[in-house]
Parts: C-alpha cells; sequence; structure tokens
C-alpha cells in the first residue's frame, strides 16, 4: 500500500495548484458547515449564560433587541435613553436592585460603561490590581480593555472625541486608571468602567471652570482688572478632572432627568420580578421592561433558522463542488488512460492501478479534512468573539 | 524461450487479422522482426508479452502458455519474466528517472522493492549514462535519455526477456548507436532473450537473427 500511495503522492505534489484547489475545495465544503455550528453554538452559549445571568432590564420604549445587547455587551445601536430618576421610584425599588448603565461612549478602543459600585457587586467582577473608582474623573479597566490600552493603576486614558469637527462640542475627558478587574470571560472584560457621574462628564452635563488666576495660567490671560479676567480662545484637547478642580466641576439641571442607557433590575426574588414586569407593561411612560433571557432567546431562535438556511445553502453548494471535483477526477483519468495503461502493460495489477486512483483523491480528501480539522480547532478557540460576532450582526 | 503455435488474432470489429503458424526463439538468442508498417508486428509483441490473448493458438514463453493463465497471473508473470520497451517510451511524467525505473517494482505485490532493487537501478542508469539524471523529471530529458530510462526500467528486474518495439525509432543515427551500444551491453551481461521489432535495417548486424514478418505469417520463418 505504502507504493501505491507513494506514487498517488508523487503525483499530486507533481501538480501543486492543482492539488491546492482541490484541497482547498474540500476544506470548504467540510469546514463551512462545522466552523457556522461552531461558532453559532459558542455565541449562543456566550449569549444565553450572560442573559440568563441578568433578570430584567428596564429602557427607552423602542427596540428590545438593541436595549439588551448594548446593555449586556455594549456593542449594538445606542438606545433611546431612560431618565435616571427611574432608579429611585418607590414602585421599583421596594422590590429590587436598581444599577443604572450608561454604555453610550467610548474610549478609542472599548466601550466606556458609567455605573455605580453594584454592578460590580452584582457580576461578581474583582479588582485585579489598585482599587475602584472612588472620584469623579476615575476609571476601572476590565482586564482585556486595560491590555489593549496597555494601561495599569496610575494611568490615564481619554474618552473618544464624540464631535473633531464641533469646537464647542464636548471634549474627550481624561480619566485616570483606578484599578484594573480580573478577568471575567465576559464582554465587562473589554469595558472601561467609571461613575455615572463620570459619564455624565463625558456627555458634557457637568463641566468645571479653569482657573485664571494661578501662574500656570498667565500664558492663556489676554486681559486682567479688577473685576474681569480674560483669557484666549486656546482650545483644551480634552477635559481632566484633577483633584485641584475637582471642586469647581458641577452639573446644570436635575440629574434625575439626566438619561441612562438603561436600568439593570435585580429583584428580590422570582415573584417580584413578575409583578415588576406587570407594572411596567402598561406604564404611563415611554419605558419598558424587558426580560433579556427572552429576547436573547428570541434572537438566537432567528440565528439558527438563518443557520439552517445557510447550512442548506452550503450542503448545495458542497454537493455541485464535490461533483465539479468528480469531474476533474474523471477528467484527469481520461487524460492518463494512457499512464495506467502503461503500467498494466508492464504487469500492474488493475487493483493497484485503481487503488492508485482512489488513493490519490483520498490524499486531496484526507488533506482536505485534516485542514478543515484544524480551522475548526482554531475556530473553536477563537470562538470566544462568537458572542460579540452575533451582536454586531445583530 | 519463445513458443508460437498456430497463434490467429483479430481486434473486435477490425478487419485486421494476424496469423502466426508457427515461430520459434531460443533463449538467449537476439531476434529482430522486420516487416512492413501495419502489418501487426506490434501486435504480435504484444501477444508474445500476453498484453493481447490469440483468439486461437498458443503462446508459451518459458515453457508457460500464457492463453491459459488467468490475467492477474499474466501480468503477474509478465512483470517478472518480460521486460518491454515501447516505441514512444511511455515514461510517467510525474515521477523522477529514478522513481520511473523502479516503477515496475511498485505496481505489483509479484515484486517487492528491495535495496538491491534499487543498486541495479543505479546501476543500469550509471551503465547507460545517466546517472546524473536520476533525480530529474523525464520531461527534462533529451530523446536519447529517455530511451535509455524506458531501457533501464524494462531491465530492472533482470527480466530473462526482453521485448523492444522500435527501441530506436525517435533516435538519431549518433544517439541509437550509443542506446543500443547500452542495449545490448546488458542483454550480454544477463543472457537476455532479445526481440525487437524494427524498421532499421542498418541495425540487423547487431541481432543473432533476423525473422521477416511477412513470412512469418505464411509459415516461411522459424
Amino acid at each position: 500500500m505504502r507504493h501505491i500511495l507513494f506514487l498517488a503522492w508523487r503525483y499530486l505534489a507533481y501538480h501543486p495548484v492543482t492539488t491546492a484547489i482541490l484541497v482547498g475545495a474540500v476544506t470548504l465544503i467540510a469546514y463551512l458547515p462545522m466552523g457556522l455550528n461552531i461558532l453559532i453554538a459558542r455565541g449562543a452559549d456566550d449569549l444565553t449564560s450572560r442573559a440568563e445571568s441578568t433578570p430584567l432590564i428596564l429602557g427607552a420604549k423602542g427596540s428590545p433587541l438593541e436595549l439588551v445587547l448594548r446593555t449586556l455587551y455594549f456593542e449594538s445601536a445606542i438606545p433611546e435613553g431612560v431618565p435616571f430618576g427611574e432608579t429611585g421610584r418607590d414602585e421599583l425599588l421596594e422590590l429590587a436592585r436598581a444599577v443604572p448603565i450608561d454604555a453610550r461612549f467610548r474610549t478609542r478602543f472599548s466601550p466606556i460603561v458609567g455605573t455605580t459600585i453594584d454592578y460590580f457587586e452584582f457580576r461578581n467582577l474583582r479588582v485585579a490590581s489598585g482599587r475602584w473608582f472612588a472620584m469623579l474623573g476615575e476609571c476601572v479597566l476590565g482586564s482585556e480593555a486595560a491590555r489593549i490600552a496597555e494601561a495599569g493603576p496610575g494611568d490615564a486614558i481619554l474618552s473618544a472625541s464624540e464631535s473633531v469637527f464641533d469646537l464647542a462640542g464636548v471634549y474627550p475627558l481624561r480619566m485616570r486608571v483606578a484599578g484594573v478587574l480580573e478577568p471575567s470571560g465576559t464582554p465587562d472584560d473589554r469595558a472601561v468602567f467609571v461613575d455615572i457621574k463620570t459619564a455624565w462628564v463625558i456627555a458634557g452635563w457637568a463641566h468645571g471652570h479653569a482657573p485664571l488666576d494661578g501662574a500656570a495660567s498667565a500664558e492663556t490671560i489676554l486681559r486682567r482688572d479688577d473685576r474681569e479676567i480674560t483669557a484666549n480662545a486656546a482650545v483644551a484637547q480634552y477635559n481632566e478632572v484633577t483633584p485641584g478642580n475637582v471642586g469647581q466641576f458641577h452639573f446644570h439641571g436635575d440629574q434625575n432627568t439626566f438619561p441612562v442607557t438603561a436600568i439593570l433590575v435585580v429583584p428580590t426574588d422570582g415573584k417580584a420580578a413578575t409583578i415588576l414586569e406587570g407594572r411596567y407593561v402598561g406604564a404611563d411612560r415611554p419605558i419598558q421592561m424587558v426580560r433579556p433571557q427572552v429576547v436573547i432567546g428570541e434572537l438566537i431562535g432567528t440565528v439558527f433558522t438563518v443557520r439552517r438556511y445557510v447550512v442548506m445553502a452550503l450542503t448545495v453548494v458542497g454537493g455541485a463542488t464535490g461533483l465539479t471535483m468528480a469531474l476533474v477526477f474523471a477528467l484527469s483519468w481520461q487524460l492518463r488512460r494512457r499512464e495506467f495503461e502503461t503500467i498494466g502493460k508492464i504487469g500492474g495489477t488493475r487493483r493497484r492501478i485503481g487503488l492508485l486512483a482512489a488513493a490519490e483523491i483520498l490524499g486531496v480528501v484526507i488533506a482536505g479534512a485534516v485542514l478543515a480539522g484544524l480551522l475548526v480547532a482554531l475556530t473553536d478557540g477563537i470562538a470566544g468573539w462568537a458572542a460579540r460576532w452575533l451582536v454586531r450582526l445583530a | 524461450m519463445i513458443h508460437i503455435e498456430g497463434v490467429e488474432f483479430t481486434y473486435p470489429g477490425h478487419a485486421f487479422r494476424l496469423r502466426v503458424p508457427r515461430m520459434r526463439v531460443g533463449a538467449g538468442e537476439r531476434v529482430a522482426i522486420v516487416g512492413p508498417s501495419g502489418s501487426g508486428k506490434t501486435t504480435l509483441l504484444h501477444l508474445i508479452a500476453g498484453i493481447l490473448v490469440p483468439g486461437s493458438g498458443d503462446v508459451s514463453v518459458g515453457g508457460s502458455s500464457l492463453p491459459s493463465m488467468r490475467e492477474t497471473a499474466r501480468r503477474a508473470f509478465r512483470l517478472r519474466a518480460m521486460g518491454l520497451v515501447f516505441q514512444e517510451f511511455e515514461l510517467i511524467e510525474h515521477l523522477n528517472v529514478l522513481e520511473n525505473i523502479l516503477l515496475p517494482c511498485r505496481i505489483s505485490p509479484a515484486v517487492r522493492l528491495t535495496p538491491g532493487h534499487r543498486e541495479r537501478a543505479r546501476s543500469l542508469a550509471r551503465d547507460m549514462g545517466i546517472e546524473r539524471e536520476l533525480n530529474r523529471y523525464v520531461r527534462r530529458l533529451s530523446q536519447g535519455e529517455r530511451q535509455r530510462v524506458a531501457m533501464c526500467r524494462a531491465l530492472v528486474l533482470e527480466p530473462p526477456l526482453l521485448l523492444c518495439d522500435e527501441p530506436t525509432g525517435n533516435l538519431d543515427p549518433v544517439t541509437k548507436e550509443h542506446v543500443l551500444d547500452g542495449l545490448f551491453a546488458q542483454v550480454a551481461r544477463g543472457h537476455t532473450t532479445l526481440v525487437a521489432v524494427t524498421h532499421d535495417h542498418g541495425l540487423l548486424s547487431r541481432f543473432d537473427a533476423t525473422i521477416d514478418f511477412t513470412a512469418l505469417q505464411t509459415g516461411g520463418a522459424p
């Protein structure tokens, strides 16, 4: 048998381009359905487990899916905000804990999540180094966010500029890193967490006033008299809350009206959850309460339906590719008929000639299957991204 | 070595008819078969090799009757007892020279490839003057080199009988002489029986006997 394999190998190696195309076709036929199944299955698992760990979400009326995805994954479209004041309503607090989430902003690489310390307790997140945020302008990095930003406690990171060409717009906020979280294997690893009020500073609802009476600001002063100091129009590249200016920061307007992306609702028990859902079904305000598990279940159902059609299409394409490959081999054997006849004339057995032809097909199929297996293993390794991929797809 | 008795052969659906009443070739003899094109000389070689089976009559090689053997046995017998050199060489394009020479050792369970075969292949290549080409693909070789590779392949299993179809038909005169020198040296060394079909009457002096194919068909040859 080794001689047959040797001769088959020599033929395939002599035609590297043809062989590579055939192996590639087998690889794709085998890999695409398996890879898709793995990605969707792992993605669905991740989505489901995140959704199952989040009992209820309160948000503005609109797409429940966008609300859930933004609240759980900090991805997808930004839904309408819900007033922060909803977190303090008696009808909610008597049956549940309320944790605000403001997930509208980003650093260059990671989403910024404005929340309260309760969020970390609810998600069972722990600080690996440093401490929790304690002051306006401080942040805590998820483990992945810290790795990407190459930042740790004591460093500073900037929020992304929201309006680069709008000089009157909100400037990025330079945030000091107070701590880095332990890895949790969830979207929290990729987030930058700040206090909800820091998120409002990023939104521009709070601001400070640069002190002009110090020596450091002498270069910016155009005119000074007893009543008034006039500074030049130099544009600050970013805002920063420091121990020196934190006292200057203040909010304009009623904080209860400031919108947050959503409110995580943690009911005391199942009965409380049901009662709360009932209360918010007919609410007289443009708000909705959703069960992430139900919303994600519907999404996964849709994805699975799409997967079925995609796999069906892939099966048809795979069948057509298989037939094309069979045709390629048949034509190849036709062209090589004289070669096989020569082997027969020399004394080669029919069985060996048949095995030789089969071994060439087998070689291509095995090489394709091995490559597909490697790709499947690779896909399995990166399937952690699948949930994000599904979220973006949604 | 070769006994042919009352052989008749026709290709299905063709009017061509080959009739060989009697033919004898002794062991170690070197015999040339000459005759006009299309008269059936190659068909006769194929009958002797057992590639074709006669409709009637008997072809025996070394005392073994080929028509009475089953197809598989006949192939195994041919592999062990005969070397074939084809007019168009029939080398395998995707194998290098050494692999082409060793091809008979890989195509049947009747023969096992051994280090001895490899040494024999190298020795033949050296004798034929192609030892430097062993690792080259055959498409890079000249016609003369290809012919020598085909001869090495036919001789690698040291067959007692060598059948050559127009062994120099595609060669220029100088190359032809080199190739024939190599071939006859090997045949002499191995006491191999040689039957060659040729159009080239200039070669006949190298053979022990010449069979006129036309006369053979009328019973006028040995």
